[in-house]
């Protein structure tokens, strides 16, 4: 079944090694909430602000998740020491949404999505879910940042080693007036493509609307 | 032994405390609540940079707490195990 859905926002971020303008002294003012932030965490937040969106369900994607929290604990297990409770903390899927909801006081649901090169597909279908059921705007992000200590010799599937896409999406009545298209999006990682795939077709729309198969 | 200035460039260091100089604090500012606004993640990581840095192993929680309270009773309790 096809439903058709108003995109409102998007947003893209992307640089081969580090991301460097994601404004978070602006967007996160305390400091003390700020020092915890992840990369993915600081993607996203910038992501949410240039789709100029606080509060509302958000389905939040990785394929990756957490490495450089992921990273650290592996490397004190390996070096016999004790594990960072920050580290640990830090080193769920849903850490970089758990932020956003902190920073915002956004109590609303938030759901998190892994699942390899579908990551963003995923993402899409269960945000269009909670935007009908809802029928409310809700925010699609899905991030990858993954610029660890030798990550390159095991890199193969992206130019980025900090990326990331959002969209924000409510359900409409009114009929589809572009159509996505499915494409290879060099450099970035494929589990943001079909996030990508939906911003390419919206690009040139003032009021873009898209039909989602759920 | 240890000075206050390096403890407090160690903290701003292990805390990320982006844009706080060693300057700004004093030895009398408390590390948690008021203070520096440490929590109680930060207090589990400061016992692990204490074991790892200075082979400090708290054994019971009255004594981190009281140990816990400021700069300086963090230099002092340090600096004591140091010597001993």
């Amino acid at each position: 079944m096809k439903m058709n859905f108003i995109v409102k926002s998007t947003a893209i971020v992307s640089a081969d090694t580090k991301c460097e303008s994601l404004d978070e002294k602006r967007i996160v003012p305390k400091m003390m909430l700020r020092r915890r932030l992840t990369r993915a965490s600081r993607i996203m937040v910038y992501l949410a602000d240039t789709c100029d969106f606080r509060d509302g369900a958000v389905v939040y994607g990785s394929a990756y998740g957490e490495m450089q929290a992921t990273a650290d604990i592996v490397g004190a297990i390996d070096a016999n020491e004790p594990i960072s409770p920050t580290a640990f903390q830090n080193s769920v899927y849903n850490t970089a949404p758990s932020y956003f909801s902190l920073l915002h006081k956004n109590k609303n649901e938030i759901l998190t999505v892994s699942s390899g090169d579908d990551t963003s597909r995923n993402v899409l279908q269960t945000g269009a879910l909670q935007a009908l059921v809802s029928h409310k705007e809700v925010l699609l992000v899905c991030s990858e940042a993954i610029n660890i200590a030798k990550i390159e010799e095991v890199n193969r599937c992206t130019d980025y080693l900090e990326s990331g896409v959002a969209l924000t999406l409510v359900s409409t009545d009114a009929n589809a007036n572009v159509d996505v298209q499915e494409n290879e999006h060099k450099g970035y990682a494929p589990s943001l493509w079909a996030m990508l795939d939906v911003i390419d077709a919206c690009q040139e729309k003032s009021e873009c609307i898209i039909a989602l198969e759920l | 032994m240890i000075s206050t200035d390096k403890l407090k460039t160690d903290l701003i260091e292990l805390f990320n405390l982006e844009g706080v100089h060693a300057k700004e604090i004093s030895d009398d500012d408390h590390l948690f609540d008021d203070g520096l606004g440490l929590d109680s993640v930060d207090a589990i990581e400061l016992s692990i940079f204490l074991d790892n840095e200075y082979g400090i192993v708290f054994t019971n929680i009255a004594e981190s707490e009281s140990v816990f309270t400021s700069i300086k009773t963090l230099q002092e309790f340090i600096n004591t195990k140091a010597n001993n």
